[in-house]
């Protein structure tokens, strides 16, 4: 008889515990996997979230802001026959005279997803900076959804908006969610604003409303790395010591 | 007789191997998962909004209107404690007094007043490593080591002192006790911070009141007149001490110690910002979201 090789019991239970030891392990390395898209994705964001964000304060430290006009066009009401969609744009003259615009485009069509190229009414999401004849766009990137189906061999991403009644293109990208701009203290006569706010809040299905591109800087900022000679406005340099706290040392009373 | 078979593991090797392996991977395991916290927690550490906040803080604290004077208020704090900070009080010109409380309300610096004062931005010495160690007679005190002994642990602080009638606020006594109160909004901006004071006599106040500080500093409570100052000198000195959340006192002690100047610029000061984020929340598409508000923390030098 033939003793060499396993018996058929021997191989029936090997099988099984390698079976359960590769069930336990495949959780553990699909999440790690799951972690893995999920900071990549987060990475993407940043990146894009950080370019934009340089781009634009870089001008506004190097320049200063003069003075802003904002405007918004459209709507995100559902309307028949309409694209749903605003545009806000944002005009910032800086202190050394030159110009750039600022627009951000939310857009639900029913067409075909975002064309690269010169922003037109397929662009979905988009941010465009730069000289107003020649703005540059910031392409969000393509962070996927794990939110839809397939309808046949294509793709339906989710309606994540709920407005568009199961029609709409709702981007498989990273989503606009909100746009502020604005300036505070803007029809305060004696001053020309003291703070503008750019705030462009994305949304995605894995971090919800969590990033967004946050600008905030003050106007008219006559700061010391300016030159002499800009075009910045003068501020008020009166003494105002009346409401100032003065905290003494508490331990030496003075 | 049947041939022994010599080949194989007896059961206790297999156990011995057995354990041996496990205790390797265990301590791999609890050596490899703190980190994944550390890189999560780091994730908002010197981030670009942080970083442009901080800009535009060292940018008025280095404007001629920000006082931070050699031989006056805050810079005795500076040199007492190792550091100090950063309050829109000390701009002297109105128009840029304005302009800062917008901007510091805008960007969510945290725990700041509607005035601009008690921010979470710390002005020290550009060198962190600065000063004697706390087991010594410091003068000034290590930063770092103040950020590790004086953190609160909850959003509340209450810092408790007692208080004497007279000058003297180191000796008890029966006839009144002053809580020294600062509660922080949720937030980390808002109206509500305020500091809650009891006093344990005829004069009490119930638990969970709140005096507004301006009005406090005008009518203590239960002091007479020649006892105020004193009061809030003293409250006002335990709160600068009592300054910092855990996830600050977290950021500082990971920093460098930056002990290498620029000779180029000879920055005397660095500052640190702590930003409280809740701009989020409010755009939720989804309300079960629930969202807390999250901190971000940046570093900056300062010529002044």
């Amino acid at each position: 008889m033939n003793t060499k090789g396993f018996t058929t019991v021997e191989v029936l239970v090997c099988f099984v515990i390698v079976s359960i030891v590769m069930m336990t392990m495949f959780s553990t390395i699909s999440s790690f996997n799951d972690k893995r898209i999920q900071e990549s994705n987060r990475a993407k964001i940043y990146e894009f979230k950080n370019e934009v964000t340089n781009v634009i304060q870089e001008d506004i430290v190097k320049r200063g802001i003069l003075f802003v006009n904002i405007t918004t066009s459209g709507s995100l009401v559902p309307q028949a026959g309409v694209p749903i969609g605003k545009t806000y744009s944002m005009d910032i003259t800086f202190g050394d005279g030159t110009q750039k615009t600022l627009e951000v485009y939310q857009r639900f069509t029913k067409t075909e997803y975002r064309v690269q190229g010169t922003p037109d009414e397929s662009d979905s999401f988009a941010i465009y900076y730069g000289p107003s004849n020649n703005m540059i766009e910031y392409e969000l990137p393509n962070l996927g959804s794990t939110s839809g189906s397939y309808v046949g061999s294509e793709f339906k991403a989710a309606d994540l908006t709920g407005s568009c009644d199961g029609e709409c293109k709702t981007a498989l990208d990273l989503q606009i969610n909100n746009v502020e701009m604005y300036v505070t203290d803007e029809a305060d006569p004696e001053v020309k604003g003291h703070v503008l706010v750019i705030y462009i809040g994305f949304y995605h299905p894995e971090f919800g409303t969590k990033y967004a591109i946050d600008i905030v800087a003050p106007m008219n900022y006559q700061a010391s790395l300016v030159e002499s000679g800009d075009k910045f406005a003068t501020n008020d340099s009166t003494q105002y010591s009346n409401n100032s706290i003065y905290y003494p040392d508490p331990e030496s009373g003075t | 007789m049947k041939k022994l078979n010599n080949k194989g593991f007896i059961l206790a090797e297999t156990l011995v191997v057995a354990v041996f392996l496990m205790v390797i991977f265990g301590m791999l395991y609890a050596n490899f998962y703190p980190l994944i916290g550390e890189y999560e927690k780091r994730e908002n550490y010197d981030d670009v909004d942080g970083k442009y906040a901080a800009y535009w803080i060292k940018r008025m604290i280095e404007s001629d209107a920000y006082q931070l004077e050699e031989g006056k208020g805050d810079y005795r704090l500076l040199n007492r404690l190792g550091y100090t900070r950063f309050s829109c009080l000390r701009i002297t010109d109105k128009s840029q007094q304005d302009m800062c409380k917008a901007l510091v309300k805008e960007l969510g610096v945290s725990r700041c007043n509607s005035a601009g004062d008690l921010c979470d931005i710390y002005i020290t010495r550009y060198t962190l490593s600065y000063g004697a160690r706390s087991d010594s007679k410091p003068t000034p005190p290590n930063f770092k080591d103040q950020a590790k002994s004086n953190t609160s642990t909850t959003r509340v602080d209450e810092l408790r002192q007692v208080y004497t009638s007279g000058n003297d606020v180191s000796k008890t006594s029966d006839s009144m006790q002053l809580c020294c109160g600062y509660e922080y909004s949720s937030r980390g901006y808002g109206s509500d911070t305020a500091i809650t004071c009891k006093i344990n006599n005829a004069n009490e106040i119930q638990p969970g009141a709140t005096v507004d500080y301006q009005d406090l500093y005008e009518h203590p409570v239960g002091v007479e007149d020649a006892q105020k100052t004193e009061v809030v000198k003293y409250c006002y000195g335990r709160l600068m001490r009592k300054a910092f959340l855990s996830p600050t006192k977290d950021y500082i002690l990971s920093l460098p110690n930056y002990t290498i100047m620029h000779e180029a610029t000879k920055a005397k000061y660095r500052i640190i910002v702590v930003l409280y984020h809740t701009r989020h929340i409010q755009h939720q598409s989804d309300s079960s979201e629930n969202e807390e508000g999250y901190y971000s923390f940046s570093t900056m030098e300062v010529i002044k």
